[in-house]
């Protein structure tokens, strides 16, 4: 392997500091359970607590609403201090309460709120329970009714992620979790819907040792257990969507020869078709070549960006691909005014979009 | 558990492996130093019995990556170490910063395991097993990240 890369990083080592730290482990006590409260929270929640009331803890502390959430993001973003009422509207308008609970063995699970979209939904899950100290996931997950009666049952790969937002002072862990609706389903129909979340795997640090590689993080003890989360979801209607035709945008192609020998990158652009800008996010449509499977080469596609009236920019997130479909899907942090979008961009093209129409 | 003895041997071959991933992670070294005192300290503290200087090099690596994810995915994590006593490496040869400097430019999905594989020495498949990624996946990264840095490097 190229010795330069290895006598680089032979020279990067850990601090004094670190090191002295590290060999002062030895005189903590040592617990079989790492403490789920770790240091950074607790200066986090006694900043939380001395500020509870005023706007700055809602913009510091652990979201407790999608409406914090929300918020936050749109702090990170660069929004203004005072978030624009239409902007407030939007938000309000597209997340919904819901507010069921469901317990087993030990643990709880609160469905707070959601926010659907054309193309997606969010919601906000409050988990608590005594024995979720590490790292842990609920094995399996199901969304039906609703708009989901339209996908046929069987198993459906749902593109979908978690998202830990923190824990808060009486240990309760938030989430967020972002479902893409299958083809054909619009959350905004609303519906009576219901979330099944079953098994909890107990995240086990000890790895496999080596010779032994199974697909995966090994499993340890599993909490067992089915939380049944039933919710009204209301049809909404949302912001009119904005839509360019197509767009010429900028791509990576990188392609290799055998054993990866002669590797070249070349910029070149794509025609992506039936671009849409919703509240929650975006699709547009690649391109064949960037769809059939091609054995020496791959594209790096840009995210887009969001562009509002103003000067502020939100990037785009990517919802993970399918390499076979060519729709991509993505959403932004927060549900956008979309009176307020000027534009998309991917790279250095911008463009424009229809305008939404009140 | 670890004794004394062997946690603080452990901690001298490889806190500055545990180190080094996780500055491939987030490039900051004030959040490496998060991530690799928070991985030490679960060395501490577990009750995993190793079944050899493998099995604990593995482990570590593994926990190191998931401390990483962990924090990752905090958006309101507080940095524990002052930024100002964490400064940025400093290297005998100009040559090597400025290969430094181009390594960190590269995203963490190239970064983490073209560390793994070109200097922890780990094999296309057990770098995806660590990352939860295909081997697939990993070559084209290995690839991905060698054509950014244009650099020829010798396939072991």
């Amino acid at each position: 392997m190229k010795a330069s890369y290895r006598e680089m990083f032979d020279e990067v080592r850990a601090s004094e500091r670190l090191n002295e730290e590290v060999m002062n482990m030895t005189k903590q006590e040592r617990t079989q359970v790492v403490k789920k409260v770790s240091v950074s929270f607790i200066i986090a929640a006694a900043l939380a607590v001395l500020l509870a009331g005023t706007a700055l803890a809602a913009a510091i502390g652990v979201p407790q609403t999608l409406q914090e959430w929300f918020g936050q993001q749109w702090a990170e973003a660069g929004g203004q201090e005072e978030m624009p009422k239409e902007q407030a509207e939007v938000i309000e308008s597209l997340v919904q309460p819901v507010g069921v609970t469901a317990i087993a063995n030990g643990v709880s699970v609160t469905l707070d709120s959601v926010t659907p979209g054309e193309g997606s939904i969010c919601l906000m899950l409050k988990v608590k329970g005594e024995r979720l100290s590490g790292k842990w996931d609920f094995m399996r997950t199901k969304m039906t009714g609703g708009p989901m009666k339209k996908v046929a049952e069987g198993p459906i790969v749902l593109s979908s992620q978690w998202k830990d937002l923190g824990t808060t002072e009486d240990g309760t862990q938030i989430f967020l979790y972002w479902f893409d609706a299958p083809k054909g389903v619009n959350f905004l129909e609303g519906g009576e819907m219901e979330l099944r979340l079953q098994d909890i795997e107990l995240r086990d640090e000890n790895p496999v040792p080596p010779g032994t590689y199974p697909e995966g993080i090994m499993v340890s003890a599993d909490l067992e257990g089915t939380w049944i989360l039933p919710f009204a979801l209301e049809p909404l209607t949302d912001q009119p969507a904005l839509t360019a035709k197509s767009a010429c945008v900028p791509c990576t192609k990188w392609e290799w020869g055998e054993n990866f020998s002669n590797e070249t990158t070349t910029e070149i652009t794509i025609d992506i078709q039936d671009i849409r800008v919703t509240s929650i996010g975006y699709s547009y449509l690649l391109p064949k070549e960037l769809v059939e499977f091609c054995e020496n080469c791959d594209y790096d596609r840009k995210l887009p960006v969001l562009n509002l009236k103003g000067g502020m920019a939100i990037e785009g997130l990517d919802s993970g691909h399918d390499s076979s479909d060519p729709q991509i899907k993505g959403s932004w942090d927060f549900p956008v005014d979309l009176s307020k979008v000027e534009s998309i961009q991917f790279g250095d093209v911008v463009v424009p979009l229809k305008q939404a129409k009140k | 558990m670890l004794t004394e003895q062997q946690f603080t041997d452990a901690a001298q071959r490889y806190l500055d492996m545990v180190y080094r991933i996780a500055l491939n992670w987030f490039r900051n070294p004030a959040d490496a130093e998060d991530a690799a005192q928070n991985a030490m300290l679960r060395l501490w503290r577990t009750d995993t019995d190793f079944q050899g200087e493998d099995h604990l090099r593995h482990w570590l690596v593994r926990v190191a990556l998931n401390e990483c994810k962990r924090m990752s995915q905090h958006p309101w994590r507080k940095r524990t170490v002052p930024l100002s006593e964490c400064p940025e490496p400093v290297f005998s040869d100009p040559a090597r910063q400025t290969l430094y400097q181009e390594v960190m430019e590269l995203p963490a999905k190239y970064r983490v395991p073209l560390y793994l594989y070109y200097y922890e020495g780990y094999k296309v498949d057990e770098v995806g097993e660590l990352l939860g990624l295909k081997a697939s996946t990993v070559q084209t990264r290995l690839a991905r990240a060698r054509a950014k840095l244009k650099i020829q490097l010798e396939e072991v």
